[in-house]
């Protein structure tokens, strides 16, 4: 397993990565995606933890991150912050469609840097396929002050899938030229989203912060 | 023995492969933390020399976790001599591994929470500490002590700490009134030396001022007097003695001192001291860059990433960030005092380095909120009135030439370099993502500038290229022909002017005018600039609109459209995105006024129909065999560039256009030239999906047009503004839609797709679909029964909301309601069944809900004889069995859909709406009385922690909801079987153990229900409030009630013992397995 500097029998480089985010966020799902493929609409809570091996193919050769995938859900948390030690880079993942788990960010990264000093981390906001969203791209800036890598990211729709992977890749082996030579296996996506659609939205979302909800919105249930 | 044992399972959960070794290690490690023997055993290995540092992290993470959540366990006499071992263990480690460190403060931190403050000593928590290391020397003591004094106020509203809430609450007051002991021995580690011990000193003064946010000196002042007793001499003088606070104080007098000013004195000093370095670091960042531009073409946007120096650059620019964050309240206030830190402020936003300038956003963004926003002046009597205005614009004045400098520093980063195009994908999307950054920015700046002001800031670039441009034009150089022409600093100056837009205010503004007037002079050579001219176009399309309306700009409309329309198709298809973006809001804003652009529209309308999904396949471009191109057997003309998507922007454009700006006479037979061709493509793709047998499998995979041409039609439904023309439509396409949705039923995916344009359909005729009701509720339930697709019953709930308040339709909307809902509830008998279909649960109660909204007489009309013919109350038997299960499941919105559906169901209003409330008032009790029992039960173990913390305030308005329908039987003498709200919650509280709650805590939660109920039922019969019983909203009860429920959560929640205690009480036994089948799975029960 990889510690500092350790590769596995294979003779693959492996660096242990830590995914902590609040319950539902969608870090199971997210991990999953590149294991099985499946996109799970179900939701059962990681419980302790669930470690994965997840390998990638760069232009430098192989690389596998061990992703300790740790419960959301304290009381589902088995031994929390005692899964962190070794972490080598770690994935924060909040659900744009829940103000919440946002707001508690602050806090996983805290229970994060007091174990591992100095690691890159990447800020996820998953879930950016959904229109009902209640965290604006604009509202976004815990990762600026703090020095972390933002993403947005659908894993039901595969979008930025590999982007905090890629990232922390570069940082870890410390080549800034560093990238993913083939596709990652990933099944066709449940949901279509065009990137080119999506960065034209990202834009108009952060203008729509402040602007009532459309009249089409699924949630009016009495006009 | 028992820490080798230790040992080895560490080893397993680490370092084995096999997953479930490392499953099995770390289960009995999450026993043995909980086990009484992990006390010693953990305190033993951190002795041990010997250990290793994993094994000491563990260790010391194990005792912290065990003071955090097993301090209740401890006998009372254990306490010093805990608190002495970890005080030992943390000088021992003092100069140890940091992680093991940290772990032991947070330890003490947690004791110091659960510990009341008399077994402190006299001055306080943070002064014990202070003795009991005042005598180590200083390298021992300076970084325990000061981690200590970073993770005590962090730590005060940590969850994982199982302290009741009261106690956590009294522990907020007492550490605030450390706060002077806290500054003093801060202070006095400012003249400590080193890098590191600053920075620590700063975060632990940062969390300090957290713990205290906005409070002013008095407040603390009092709160040291009473933590100190009095003591006769008055602590708010002793405490403005203070040399901090004197000293803050000759600054800012006058200026409402708050609390930040207190430190202010000490520590902002101390930082801008290096605003002398970093200038260096930056200029030598400048001539770096410099070099490494002229040395090689591509400078990657990623380059020198891994730089040391840029590291430290990065150091102080954070913590130049971090003062100015932490003292904005203060900055805010324009007095010359806080220049220092703004202009640090504007030398990080001129760092070379993007991702250094842009660590300012953050505070330029919160500095103009606060600049306009929620200001008025202390004191009484200043209730918003011309003082207040006169402040906020001298502020606003004092901050200018900071913003103009602003402007100026970050304008020309949005440039695209000349080795843009050499640049990987990632290069790009990153330097993407850093102008939208940028424009955020100017449009924060813009707020404070005003659009006049930034606008002409903007322009100065595009205007000095224009000169130039005129001045080689006459010395006969080529420039002036286009040739030359700098296009990129023409799209940035563009890119930073429509990032303003929102701040376009003045109608006609001359100056915006002319710039757009003067769009179509641009010189057309390059596709990224007619890009981001569209995109200009399309921003201010709501400024030209109301500026139209106010008899302005009218001929800019034309000119503005013709542009768009012409970049659509112009080479590369570079800007056929932004084109179509442009159209739609230019008709989307300014529909009214296309009358003279509709012909020009529609020939465009039909040239685009041809593009995106429809165009024709290239030979050998698509592996999709025969049938791959829909619609059309025509040869590739041209090359199609447009994507489906701006095809679909297109439609949704003319058609807005035309039914806004047809006359109504000829919006019927405009309405049909515009769905025609849609239509008659997805009839075409429908025949070419063969004869009757259902597809089998993802139709798209075979026919990859049919999806966007279904979509297609949901455009033009959704986007044709009159419901009358929609109903022609719809009637018109029921046949392809149904076909579809028959020859696609076994593909899940192409069913949602007609689904949803189904439902425009629906929406945007509203009643005028009338025609189709008889259809559309004879077919809906066989197709619902067919696929099991949950969006039918979205359908339906359409159809309820239009034609639900007419009783007319009972008699075929009732038992389809009922059919459906029945169908659809059958296989959710069991918690498991309802966790595998969220959407089905989702879509079956927000089906319910609308019912209740729209329709309540459906769901609680009694049988005949007593009711109609059609009356029946299997639906809400239905939905209220599915709900005793739905309210604890762990799916987020389909759990929020059934809680919903119970506020709702229990709201006075849905009775007040039935045409028989007395009758509905009947079934109801006859249904929910019964229920109501466990159904409480359950929800108040949703709070207690069967549900994730965060829901807790939803259940909180259902169970309000429910409480106050029970009280009501009471009060209406219906509750002949004794029933009563607040009993139904004494039962259950009854069940409650004393671990987790005890008779007191239960009687505070009764009482808060009692008053949250009586002014529930209050606002009831006044009339006043949400009677609608509103989303999520439910409910007409204040602040008070989701507090005091969230009080109750964190009782109960508080550790693992209380918790499990009180789900085991409260949910029945099949159902706490199910729930708490992770605990179990551990062995973790009861």
């Amino acid at each position: 397993m990889a510690l500092p500097g350790q590769v596995t029998p294979e003779g693959v480089p492996a660096f242990k990565l830590v995914l902590v985010g609040d319950g539902g966020t969608g870090k199971t799902t997210f991990v999953k995606r590149h294991t099985t493929g499946e996109f799970e609409k179900k939701y059962e809570p990681t419980i302790g933890v669930e470690v994965r091996p997840l390998d990638f193919t760069t232009n430098r050769g192989r690389i596998r991150f061990y992703c300790w995938d740790t419960a959301g859900q304290e009381k589902f948390g088995g031994l929390r912050d005692g899964y962190y030690i070794h972490g080598q880079c770690a994935i924060i993942m909040f659900d744009v469609t829940s103000r919440l788990t946002y707001k508690n960010v602050p806090t996983w990264h805290r229970d994060l840097c007091r174990v591992c000093e100095n690691i890159p981390i990447v800020l996820c906001g998953n879930k950016v396929d959904v229109k009902n969203r209640q965290v604006k791209p604009k509202q976004v800036t815990f990762h600026r002050k703090k020095n972390l890598q933002y993403y947005e990211i659908s894993a039901k729709s595969n979008y930025n899938y590999e982007k905090p992977f890629l990232y922390l890749a570069r940082k870890l082996t410390g080549d800034p030229h560093l990238s993913f030579v083939e596709e990652v296996a990933l099944p066709p996506p449940e949901v279509q989203i065009d990137i080119a659609e999506q960065e034209r939205n990202e834009r108009e979302l952060a203008e729509a912060a402040n602007q009532p909800l459309p009249a089409d919105d699924d949630d009016e249930l009495i006009d | 023995m028992a820490a080798n044992q230790l040992l080895a399972a560490l080893n397993a959960l680490y370092h084995h492969e096999d997953p479930k070794v490392k499953d099995e290690a770390d289960r009995w490690l999450e026993q043995w933390q909980q086990s009484v023997e992990a006390w010693s055993v953990a305190d033993g290995v951190l002795h041990d020399a010997n250990s290793s540092m994993e094994a000491q992290y563990f260790c010391a993470q194990t005792l912290r976790t065990k003071v955090q959540r097993d301090f209740e366990e401890l006998p009372p006499e254990a306490v010093d001599s805990l608190r002495e071992s970890l005080l030992q263990l943390l000088i021992r480690f003092s100069k140890g591994a940091p992680p093991v460190r940290t772990q032991l403060c947070l330890g003490l931190a947690a004791l110091a929470v659960h510990v009341p403050s008399e077994r402190w000593g006299d001055s306080g928590v943070v002064r014990w500490f202070a003795l009991k290391f005042g005598s180590l020397p200083p390298e021992l003591a300076l970084p325990a002590m000061l981690e200590l004094l970073t993770v005590l106020p962090q730590e005060v509203h940590s969850y994982k700490i199982a302290v009741r809430p009261e106690r956590r609450r009294a522990f907020v007051g007492e550490l605030q009134a450390n706060t002077g002991a806290a500054f003093d021995i801060l202070t006095s580690c400012l003249s400590q030396p080193g890098e590191r011990t600053r920075t620590q000193v700063l975060e632990a003064f940062g969390s300090w001022l957290k713990l205290n946010e906005g409070r002013p000196l008095p407040t603390i002042a009092a709160a040291a007097a009473a933590a100190t007793g009095g003591g006769g001499e008055d602590a708010a003088a002793t405490l403005a003695r203070h040399p901090l606070v004197a000293a803050s104080l000759e600054g800012l007098q006058g200026t409402g001192e708050t609390f930040h000013g207190a430190v202010d004195a000490a520590i902002v000093p101390a930082i801008m001291g290096l605003r002398g370095r970093f200038a260096v670091a930056a200029r030598r960042r400048e001539a770096e860059t410099d070099r490494s531009v002229a040395g090689r073409g591509a400078g990657g946007a990623g380059e020198g990433e891994f730089d040391d120096d840029e590291d430290t650059a990065k150091g102080m620019a954070r913590l130049f960030c971090e003062v100015g964050e932490a003292y904005l309240t203060l900055i805010v206030t324009a007095v010359a005092e806080v220049r220092s830190p703004v202009e640090a402020m504007l030398e990080v936003a001129a760092y070379p380095d993007f991702s250094i300038c842009s660590m300012s956003f953050n505070f330029w963004h919160r500095l103009s909120r606060q600049l306009l926003s929620g200001f008025s002046l202390p004191g009484p009597g200043s209730g918003g009135g011309s003082a207040d205005a006169a402040e906020r614009e001298r502020r606003r004045q004092f901050f200018l030439p900071a913003f103009e400098r602003l402007v100026q520093l970050i304008r020309g980063r949005v440039r695209e370099p000349e080795s843009y195009p050499s640049w990987s994908k990632d290069e790009k999307h990153e330097f993407r993502s850093s102008r939208d950054e940028v424009g955020d920015t100017l449009d924060d700046a813009a707020a404070v500038l005003g659009f006049g002001r930034c606008l002409s800031l903007l322009v100065e670039p595009l205007a000095a290229l224009q000169q130039q441009q005129q001045q080689a034009g006459a010395a006969g150089g080529e420039a002036g022909a286009g040739g030359g022409y700098d296009w990129r600093t023409a799209e940035a100056a563009l890119f930073c002017i429509k990032s303003i837009h929102r701040h376009a205010a003045s109608l006609g503004d001359p100056a915006l005018a002319g710039l757009l007037e003067a769009l179509p002079r641009l010189p057309r050579s390059s596709p990224q600039l007619q890009a981001t001219v569209c995109s200009t176009i399309a921003r201010y399309a709501r400024w030209l609109e109301r500026s139209m309306q106010a008899g302005y700009c009218q001929p800019l409309l034309q000119v503005l459209l013709g542009l768009a329309v012409a970049s659509l198709d112009m080479r590369g298809g570079y800007c056929t995105a932004a084109a179509a973006a442009a159209i739609r809001q230019l008709c989307e804003e300014c529909g009214s006024f296309m009358g003279p652009c509709l012909q020009d529209l529609l020939m465009l309308y039909q040239k685009v129909l041809t593009m995106g999904a429809a165009a024709p396949r290239q030979a050998g471009g698509s592996a999709n065999g025969p049938g791959g191109a829909a619609a059309s057997g025509q040869p590739a003309l041209l090359v199609r560039e447009a994507g489906e998507e701006d095809v679909e922007s297109v439609i949704a454009a003319v058609c807005q256009a035309v039914s806004q700006a047809a006359p109504p006479d000829q919006r019927q037979q405009a309405g049909g030239a515009l769905l025609g061709p849609v239509l008659s493509s997805l009839r075409d793709a429908l025949s070419a999906l063969g004869p009757s047998p259902p597809v089998l499998g993802p139709v798209a995979a075979a026919h990859p047009a049919l999806n966007p041409l279904i979509d297609r039609l949901a455009e033009v439904f959704a986007r044709t503004s009159d419901s009358d023309v929609v109903g022609q439509m719809l009637m018109a396409c029921w046949p392809v839609l149904d076909g579809l949705m028959v020859r696609c039923a076994a593909c899940p995916k192409t069913t949602e797709h007609v689904l949803r344009t189904l439902r425009y359909g629906i929406k945007g005729a509203g009643r005028s679909a009338a025609q189709l009701l008889p259809t559309l509720l004879e077919v809906l339930p066989v197709r619902f029964t067919a696929t099991r697709h949950s969006a039918f019953l979205f359908i339906v709930s359409e159809l309820v909301k239009f034609f639900g308040d007419e009783s007319a339709h009972d008699p075929t909307l009732g038992p389809i309601l009922t059919g459906l809902v029945t169908e659809a509830g059958r296989p959710l008998t069991s918690l498991a069944a309802l966790n595998s279909s969220p959407d089905m649960v989702d879509d079956l109660f927000l089906l319910g809900l609308r019912a209740l909204g729209y329709a309540p007489r459906l769901l609680l009309s009694p049988p005949p004889p007593l009711g109609p013919a059609h009356g029946d109350s299997r639906a809400l038997s239905t939905l209220l069995d599915a709900a005793m299960l739905g309210c604890v499941m762990q799916h987020r919105e389909a759990n929020g859909s059934v809680l919903g559906f119970l506020a709702r169901l229990a709201s006075p209003g849905t009775l007040a709406r039935c045409p028989s409330p007395p009758a509905a008032a009947e079934v109801l009790r006859a249904h929910l009385a019964p229920r109501g029992p466990l159904l409480v039960r359950l929800l108040l173990a949703g709070i207690a922690g069967s549900l994730p913390l965060g829901r807790v305030g939803v259940v909180a308005a259902a169970l309000l909801g429910l409480l106050t329908y029970g009280q009501g039987l009471t009060a209406a003498g219906a509750g002949a079987g004794g029933e009563s709200g607040l009993g139904w919650l004494t039962a259950a509280l009854q069940a409650v153990p004393e671990v987790a709650a005890t008779s007191s805590d239960k009687q505070a939660f009764l009482g808060a229900a009692a008053s949250a109920v009586q002014s529930a039922s209050n606002t009831a019969s006044s009339g006043a409030g949400d009677m609608m019983g509103n989303g999520e909203s439910a409910g007409t009860y204040d602040g008070a009630w989701e507090g005091a429920c969230q009080e109750f959560a964190d009782l109960c929640r508080r550790n693992k013992r209380a918790r499990q205690a009180a789900q085991a009480a409260l949910l029945p036994q099949e159902l706490a397995a199910a729930v708490d089948l992770g605990e179990r799975r551990r062995g973790g029960g009861a």
